[in-house]
Parts: C-alpha cells; structure tokens; sequence
C-alpha cells in the first residue's frame, strides 16, 4: 500500500465521525432555517412559506441585531483587556523573580474550571447578602455593587469574569511564542543602539504575529460564542443588557420552540462569525507580510 | 484559472479564496437586499446580481 492510500485509511475514521458529528448537523440545521417550524408548538409540522423567510424576518429582529451588536462589543473589549494584560504577564513571566514557578502554577489555575463553574464562582462571590465583594466594596469604597440591577455593572461583570478566566491562555501561549524567539535581532538592534520599546516595537511584536494570530483567533471565536458562564451568571439579564447572541439564541429555540427561526439565527451567526475572523485574519496576515517585506 | 494570483482583490488568493469571498459577499448581498431594497426591487434580481459577480470574483479576482 502507498503512503496517500496509508494516509487516507488512517484518516478514514476521523473523517467519517467529522462528517457524523459536524457536518450532516450543519446541513440540518441549514435545513431547518428555511421552515417555520414549532414542533412543540402551533406549527407541528415544518412549513414552507417562501425562500430565506426567516432570514427576511431576521434582518428586521432589533433583539436579534442589538444581541450581536453587544456579543461583537464583548468580544472586542475582552479581546482588547486579555491581550494587554497576558502580554504583560507574559513578559514578566520571562524575567526571574522570587516564587515564579509557583506563580506561573496558580496564575493557570483558571484554565482547568468549567466555564458552567467560573460562572457559579462568581455568582457566590457576587450575590448579595452573602458574597464577599459587594460587601467588601460597600465597607472599604462606599460602592454599592449589585450587578442584577445595574446594566453596566452586569456587562462589566462578565469582561472581569472573562479576562480572569482565559487571561491565563494568553499568557502560557504567548510566553511560548516569546519563548522560543531568536536572539540574534535583538542583539543587533542593541548593538545598533535601539532601545527597549523600540525593539519592542519594531522586533518583537512582528515576530510574534504568527502567535498573535492564533490567540486573536481563537479567543476571538470564544468571546463570540460565550453562553455557559453567562447564563449561570445573569442569564442574559438585567433586562437585555447582557444577553449575548448564544443566550439569545437558546432562549428563542428552548422557550419559544422556534426551531427554524433559532435554525436560521444559528446560520446567520456563523456566518457573522466567519466574516469577522476572516477579515481580522486577513488584516493581520498582509500587516505581518508588510512587515517582512520592510 | 489563475494560481494564487494577484487580480483586482488586494490580497494574493487561490481560486478557493476567490469562491469563499465570492460567496460570503454573495449572502451579504442578499441580506443588505432583504433588508433596505426588497421593497421596491425582488429579490431575484439580486440572487442574479449576486451569481455574476461570484463568476467574476474568481475569474478575475
């Protein structure tokens, strides 16, 4: 047997659960988003009212539209905080200080807890009457923190709960990056007299494109799909103010039981999704050419 | 059909890459039509509008 028959047959079977597991649910869902369909419902069976209807009543859903609005938002501030701070920690991590090792343990804690639990956590140390940190706030700063009755305060909550939770993710991947960069340009650029936000800037950064485009990536599509830790937490409320698109979704398929309008909103979302990390991918992958070629 | 080649797209791109931003700006389409122009104009005309400009993308993109 060649190696491309050898390759095949050993990747047959991660093939077929792929196209099991993801792909046919993929093409029911896409199915399913172009009926009215209930079946817990009035509409028992699935109804065909005109081609893309659910999309036609989409694009005019102001809940809809407003959830994506604020789950972009999310991910754009979130995305912003745990890139700064897990750069941050990620370059003192590579200096040696006092405790580092056990530092370096404790700081990657978060990583390993559910996100169902991070949102239990927090509800505990957030609730009123009983939480430390409201009545903490209130004694030491005079701050009435109660984050079910204000909509900013609900919203922050959650990037505070985010940040804390997957900072470390940032941190260990970019400590790698950083890690595993060569020494020569920087040795030159000190020779030639560059000093250290200038090769910051001018050498480090674009050498750890690569690295940031995975982590960009990757917490980009999180931030977007975020449910669990929100939905144990304030399950999308105050009001609407924290009611991400995955909340929003849920909510329309499991309460209201509109499986094809939830079908078509789930659709519509990844291909929102898709747009965004293509173009952020695009962007950074021409500025790291850009700055090969200088 | 050009191998990541460079046309009017700004960016480099196989014929793949072509499709996928053919497509993508094709639903887009769709749904700026749906929203601000069905009123007035059907949707067929922009499914059409939408097909040519997929031929042209990777063809000349």
């Amino acid at each position: 047997m060649n190696s491309s028959k050898t390759a095949w047959l050993l990747l047959s079977p991660t093939i077929v659960i792929l196209i099991i597991v993801g792909l046919l649910p993929f093409l029911y869902v896409l199915y399913v988003g172009f009926f009215n369909w209930m079946p817990l419902g009035k509409n028992k069976e699935m109804e065909f009212i005109n081609f893309g209807y659910n999309y036609r009543e989409l694009v005019f859903d102001k809940f809809f539209i407003d959830s994506v609005w604020r789950s972009i938002r999310f991910a754009i501030v979130t995305l912003a905080l745990e890139l700064t701070l897990g750069f941050l920690l990620a370059l003192s991590l590579l200096s040696s200080f006092p405790l580092k090792a056990f530092f370096r343990s404790v700081h990657t804690l978060p990583l390993v807890i559910a996100p169902i639990v991070v949102g239990a956590i927090f509800k505990l140390f957030l609730v009123q009457g009983l939480g430390p940190i409201p009545f903490l706030a209130k004694e030491l700063f005079g701050f009435k923190l109660n984050y079910m009755s204000s909509e900013a305060q609900a919203f922050w909550t959650i990037v505070v709960m985010d940040v804390w939770h997957w900072t470390p993710f940032v941190t260990l991947t970019l400590l790698a990056g950083l890690s595993a960069l060569p020494q020569d340009p920087y040795e030159s650029a000190k020779i030639d007299g560059a000093n250290n936000f200038q090769i910051f800037i001018y050498i480090t950064i674009p050498m750890l494109v690569p690295v940031l485009i995975v982590v960009i990536f990757i917490r980009m599509m999180d931030s977007l799909k975020i449910v669990d830790e929100v939905w144990m937490l304030t399950a999308g409320g105050p009001g609407y103010s924290t009611r991400f698109t995955g909340i929003h979704i849920w909510k329309e398929v499991f309460e209201k039981r509109t499986y094809g309008y939830g079908s078509a909103m789930s659709v519509l979302y990844l291909y929102i999704t898709i747009v965004i990390c293509w173009i952020l991918y695009s962007v950074m992958v021409s500025r790291g050419k850009a700055n090969e070629d200088e | 059909m050009k191998k990541n080649s460079r046309g009017f797209l700004p960016i480099k791109t196989n014929w793949f890459d072509r499709l996928f931003i053919g497509v993508i700006s094709f639903v887009a389409l769709q749904l700026i039509w749906m929203r601000f122009v069905e009123q007035f104009a059907s949707i067929n005309i922009s499914i059409g509008i939408g097909i040519l400009w997929i031929i042209y993308v990777i063809w000349k993109g």
